[in-house]
């Protein structure tokens, strides 16, 4: 056995020996260089999105201000909105999962529990959160356009906030499903495989 | 730690730990192209960890963990982009290779590769660990757990890797 473990020991030790180092110059620094360029497009990406989120609220407030009278309920509504989003997406970008949020210099087994309540925080997301953002959502909505259909009938006034109110809700629905499917085809098989390598080093110890 | 330094360090990781790092990645994942990506992943993660590097542990030993926890939360893209091919393992290739035989050298390691992939994740990375000839005081500090219980993981994983480049297929448990 002795002797087949050193084989093997010698036969696996040669893999990888100067692999890449035409393209880095046996230092890194090619490798260092693609990490920076990605770092960058990250950077702008997440600079696109910000201004893109920034532009819709702005405009929602604009069109607000612009086109409506300007009432309690419209205020109130119109708070709701701004606010429900912006504490949706705080919440949002808290819940995000990136290993570079994780302390990866930890023992894997003090590692693994923290990795996995922070996996367990995008169920949250969509199962607890998400609904609230829908109801901030639609029930601003509504007030918003309370106002602006006070000249209508009663029928097509209740109509047009039945109909807002169903669609947005389908909306949201098929959203919270869509989290919901990606969740358990990417976060729940990682989850499963974290608590049996852990259990796996922990059953002996 | 400023720039120059992180740069200066993450040059001499590359430099001294590259292969050991790549190996390990190739334990954990049977296929090349996915340990090649998780080469790079650990890579990063080496980048971005430097600058909280204290020195409580030697330099190897936080190396090694980084790259140990990113194999662990790797596994969410691989679900995404295809689940793991487990292959088959040929019995009919010889166990004691000649060193002159390449051939046979690369058959080996195919094998070696093969069997490898038939283990559980811990196993699978307690392996890469043996076959860099690490001590078990090095692998305890690595996974945070006792010297004896890797000595006695160790001693079962030896028997089943034995065993399945024997010939006899071991049973894969992953």
């Amino acid at each position: 056995m002795a002797n087949t473990l050193t084989e093997w020991q010698m036969v696996w030790q040669q893999q990888g020996a100067g692999r890449q180092a035409a393209d880095t110059g046996g230092d890194g620094a090619g490798l260092l260089a693609r990490l920076r360029a990605f770092e960058e497009r990250q950077r702008r990406i997440n600079r696109l999105k910000t201004a893109a989120l920034l532009l819709l609220l702005g405009s929602i407030l604009y069109l607000f201000l612009r086109h409506a009278a300007v009432t309690l309920s419209g205020g109130i509504g119109l708070a709701l909105i701004l606010g429900g989003s912006l504490v949706f997406l705080r919440i949002y970008w808290r819940c995000q999962f990136r290993l570079s949020d994780l302390d990866l210099e930890a023992p894997p087994l003090r590692l693994i529990p923290l990795a996995v309540a922070r996996l367990n925080l995008q169920r949250r997301l969509f199962g607890l959160y998400f609904p609230w953002l829908g109801v901030c959502l639609i029930s601003g909505l509504n007030l918003l356009y309370l106002g602006w259909l006070a000249d209508m009938p009663p029928v097509q006034r209740w109509l047009y906030h039945g109909v807002m109110t169903l669609w947005l809700a389908a909306a949201f629905w098929a959203g919270r499903n869509i989290r919901r499917r990606k969740y358990n085809r990417e976060y729940v098989p990682l989850i499963a495989a974290l608590e049996t390598f852990r259990e796996d080093l922990k059953n002996e110890e | 730690m400023n720039c120059q330094e992180q740069e200066q360090r993450f040059g001499e990781i590359y430099h001294t730990m590259r292969d050991r790092i790549y190996r390990l990645c190739r334990g954990y994942l049977y296929e090349p192209d996915e340990a090649e990506d998780l080469f790079q992943e650990v890579m990063a993660n080496i980048w971005h960890s430097l600058p909280r590097f204290r020195g409580a542990a030697g330099l190897g030993t936080w190396v090694y963990r980084v790259a140990v926890n990113t194999a662990l939360l790797y596994n969410r893209r691989l679900v995404r982009r295809r689940p793991r091919r487990v292959p088959d393992v040929p019995p009919s290739v010889p166990v004691t290779p000649s060193p002159e035989d390449a051939a046979t050298h690369t058959q080996l390691l195919d094998r070696l590769h093969r069997c490898i992939s038939r283990l559980t994740g811990a196993d699978r990375l307690l392996v890469s660990f043996l076959l860099e000839e690490m001590s078990y005081r090095e692998m305890a500090d690595i996974l945070g757990i006792s010297v004896n219980h890797v000595g006695v993981r160790i001693n079962r994983v030896k028997r089943k890797l034995e065993t399945c480049m024997r010939g006899n297929h071991g049973q894969h448990t992953d």
